[in-house]
């Protein structure tokens, strides 16, 4: 997440529509307090034009089941064996001999950890956009607002061994600060940090979504007002005197809980304790959509007023899983700060949020896995392009986000899914030529 | 009813209750005016004066209107920068009556529709629902629609990506809290109510299809079904069947009749045939106003009604 601002750029206008008509009121409505920030690239297009945002999934037979249970069998299994590989496999296979052929070095586990992160994030992406319809183009900053709650422990877990051997974070003694700032009270402990560090970004979601959906901000617009909301947060953060550590953000982390930061060990079992938060976080996730409240929310993305018709507050829905949403990308940002060892204002930055947008949609919006499957490929494939061709990489990101727009409305994962829905498509026609059933 | 305001028009409500609530069979108090009907400069001229008059003297918000009275639109108006889409509309509608509102384009039928459903504010006027004490004007669609009044719009509107099932699953009569719905799980009662109601609209072997799969007239009758599974008191319906074949039609006929009876329904529609087929009362909107109101045999010889409607 430390792509310059200018991501956007060469993967602009994707829209499948070139018939939508410019951009009508869109740019104008953007609020005042956010001058030239990277225009979204999945808003243009005006509000009429069928545009990433408002674009209908197309209705696939795949979830045309009767669903009750959240999981199968089946379905257990493969969450069970995921989880395992990812919480025990991979953590015994950095405990080999670096001779064994499948040992992973100690350097790559906090940057799959890192990874696993992202992907929470992208979970939590996905139940607002996938599922409700919802595209916000600010959750970087519930992200980064967690992992500044995480960031606020561990600077006062230094504790006098910093560079000034003050009591007082470095930062602030630069400044010349006499005293700890009041919200910066209780913060050295860390039940207390952790609650925060939650109950802030949810907080802040919940206001947010609170006017935001009560006055019936939709589609680019609310993209728009979130994208602001992250660039106005980010300069405020960006100041000496918030008293956030300013450009620098907070880090020079030494110690999580009595155990260093440094030591391979205390970076396993962040890695391990991530995985653990990110199956937990599917599953739960995988419960809310599959609950009848999951129901009325996908209901709420396809005809909105109907549902409001049938009696329900489609309000309050999207609140909760707008807030919900926020709060699992703050716990995300939570366990990413410790494994990265910095958190700072361009973590905020809108192409941050954009990016997060792309992993959905690339790894396919309206699932569960696809977020968490685009999150690791592109992450992946940053990581290793980003060594091998640095200029390339922006250029690949661009395409591969316009290639899945046009062709693959459901991402990498619905390619599986568009596969199997062919095939058995291909047996019901059979099977109803055979006795001449209904089409 | 307009002539017993004429009559007394200080007093207009309780004068109308005096009328309906010793009458055990109110309907026929209400259904009696075929005079006021062809009568349009008469309606004008009342509802002026009892308009005035409600501004001096309202009855006590506590009164039902009536034990047989499911719906009351009074002396609506709404305007949409100057223009009246609806002008002064009063409309009383019985308990399990079946109503077709009928009226050229642009006579504010669904403006009508908007207004009781939430949709539109008016800028003058109230509906109730049961009694004076729910006026509908100011509530939210969603608290109109939970209080019984359920909705069909003139495009089949369902949820396309659920199935036929999960469709009726939404709709169906229960708590809306969102909490509510994540722990909820359906009960045998409320799955043999969903097989009931999908046995009505015929859909039952289509109940796994998603909704946004379905041919045009098994939408439109899903969309029935979902608000028969809501169980509202009273239903508006808009155009039911456009762009319906014959059979489809005479189908969703049948279907109309046995909704009435057991709840209040308003169809709106254009298709003069159908309204025959089921209509007993007609009201016929006119450039925002109630032109005539009464038997549909009745309608059809209305001077008036044939100038403005049927005869073009």
């Amino acid at each position: 997440m430390s792509t310059p601002p200018s991501t956007p750029s060469p993967s602009s206008s994707p829209s499948p529509a070139p018939s939508a008509p410019p951009a009508s009121g869109a740019p104008a409505a953007a609020p005042v307090h956010a001058p030239p920030a990277p225009r979204s690239v999945l808003g243009e297009g005006g509000a009429s034009g069928p545009t990433l945002v408002n674009k209908p999934l197309p209705i696939s037979k795949a979830g045309a089941g009767l669903r009750s249970r959240i999981y199968g069998r089946a379905g257990w299994a493969i969450v069970l064996g995921a989880a395992l590989v990812l919480a025990v496999l991979v953590p015994v296979l950095n405990t080999m001999p670096k001779a064994f052929p499948l040992a992973i070095p100690d350097y790559a586990i906090p940057l799959l950890g890192k990874f696993l992160c992202y992907g929470m994030a992208a979970i939590a992406m996905d139940l607002v956009w996938g599922y409700t319809g919802i595209l916000s183009l600010g959750h970087a900053l519930f992200f980064a607002l967690g992992g500044y709650g995480m960031g606020m422990y561990l600077m006062r877990s230094i504790q006098g061994q910093g560079v000034y051997r003050s009591n007082l974070p470095d930062f602030m003694v630069f400044l010349d600060w006499k005293e700890l700032p009041w919200y910066w009270r209780g913060f050295d402990h860390f039940p207390f940090a952790l609650a925060m560090a939650l109950l802030v970004p949810g907080l802040l979601a919940l206001v947010f979504g609170w006017f935001a959906f009560r006055s019936r901000i939709k589609g680019v617009y609310l993209s728009i007002v979130t994208q602001a909301l992250t660039y106005a947060a980010m300069l405020l953060f960006f100041q000496n005197a918030t008293g956030f550590g300013g450009n620098n953000g907070l880090t020079d982390f030494k110690r999580l809980l009595g155990y260093s930061l440094q030591a391979p060990s205390t970076k396993l079992f962040l890695y391990i304790l991530t995985a653990l938060a990110l199956t937990g976080t599917f599953v739960l996730c995988r419960y809310v959509v599959n609950s009848k409240l999951g129901r009325v929310l996908t209901a709420v993305r396809d005809a909105e007023s109907k549902v409001r018709f049938c009696g329900y507050e489609s309000t309050h829905y999207k609140l909760f899983v707008w807030t919900l949403s926020a709060m699992l990308c703050a716990l995300a940002g939570a366990l990413y700060v410790p494994q990265v060892g910095i958190i700072n204002p361009s973590e905020m930055q809108p192409s941050n949020s954009i990016e997060l947008a792309i992993w959905v949609a690339v790894g396919g919006r309206g699932t569960l896995i696809g977020p968490l499957v685009g999150a690791l490929l592109l992450n992946g494939a940053k990581s290793w392009l980003t060594a091998a061709f640095p200029s390339a990489w922006l250029y690949v990101l661009g395409s591969i986000f316009v290639l899945v727009t046009l062709f693959l409305p459901r991402g990498v994962v619905g390619l599986v899914g568009l596969v199997r829905a062919r095939l058995r498509s291909r047996a019901t026609a059979a099977a109803s030529a055979s006795h001449g059933g209904p089409s | 009813m307009t002539n017993g305001r004429s009559a007394n028009g200080s007093v207009p409500l309780p004068d109308a209750l005096e009328a309906a609530a010793p009458t055990p069979a109110g309907a026929a108090a209400f259904a009696a005016p075929p005079s006021s009907a062809g009568d349009p400069p008469s309606v004008v001229t009342t509802s002026a004066v009892s308009s005035e008059a409600e501004a001096l003297s309202l009855p006590p918000k506590d009164v039902s209107v009536g034990p047989h009275v499911a719906l009351w639109v009074e002396n609506l108006t709404v305007s949409f920068d100057g223009f009246k889409a609806i002008d002064d509309v009063t409309l009383i509608l019985d308990k399990g009556e079946l109503r077709c509102i009928i009226g050229p384009n642009g006579a504010g039928k669904t403006t009508l529709m908007d207004v009781i459903t939430g949709k539109t504010r008016p800028e003058k006027g109230a509906v109730y629902l049961d009694s004076r004490v729910n006026d509908l004007t100011t509530l939210s669609e969603c608290e109109i629609a939970s209080l019984g009044i359920g909705r069909k719009f003139q495009r089949p509107t369902v949820f396309p990506n659920h199935t036929v099932y999960e469709n009726c699953e939404l709709a169906l009569k229960g708590p809306r809290g969102v909490f509510r719905s994540l722990f909820m799980r359906t009960t045998k009662a409320e799955r043999a109510r969903i097989a009931e109601v999908l046995e009505t609209i015929g859909l039952q072997d289509l109940r796994a299809q998603p909704a946004g799969l379905l041919a045009h007239g098994h939408k439109q009758w899903l969309e029935i079904g979902m608000l028969l599974a809501m169980d509202p008191k009273v239903l508006l319906i808009d155009e039911p069947v456009a762009g319906m074949t014959q059979p489809e039609m005479e189908r969703t006929a049948e279907l109309m009749r046995t909704l009435a009876g057991q709840r209040t329904v308003v169809v709106v529609e254009h298709d003069m045939e159908f309204v025959r087929s089921i209509a007993r009362k007609v009201t016929v909107l006119h450039e925002g106003r109630v032109l005539a109101e009464g038997p549909m045999n009745e309608i059809q010889k209305n001077p008036r009604v044939i100038e403005v409607y049927l005869g073009t």
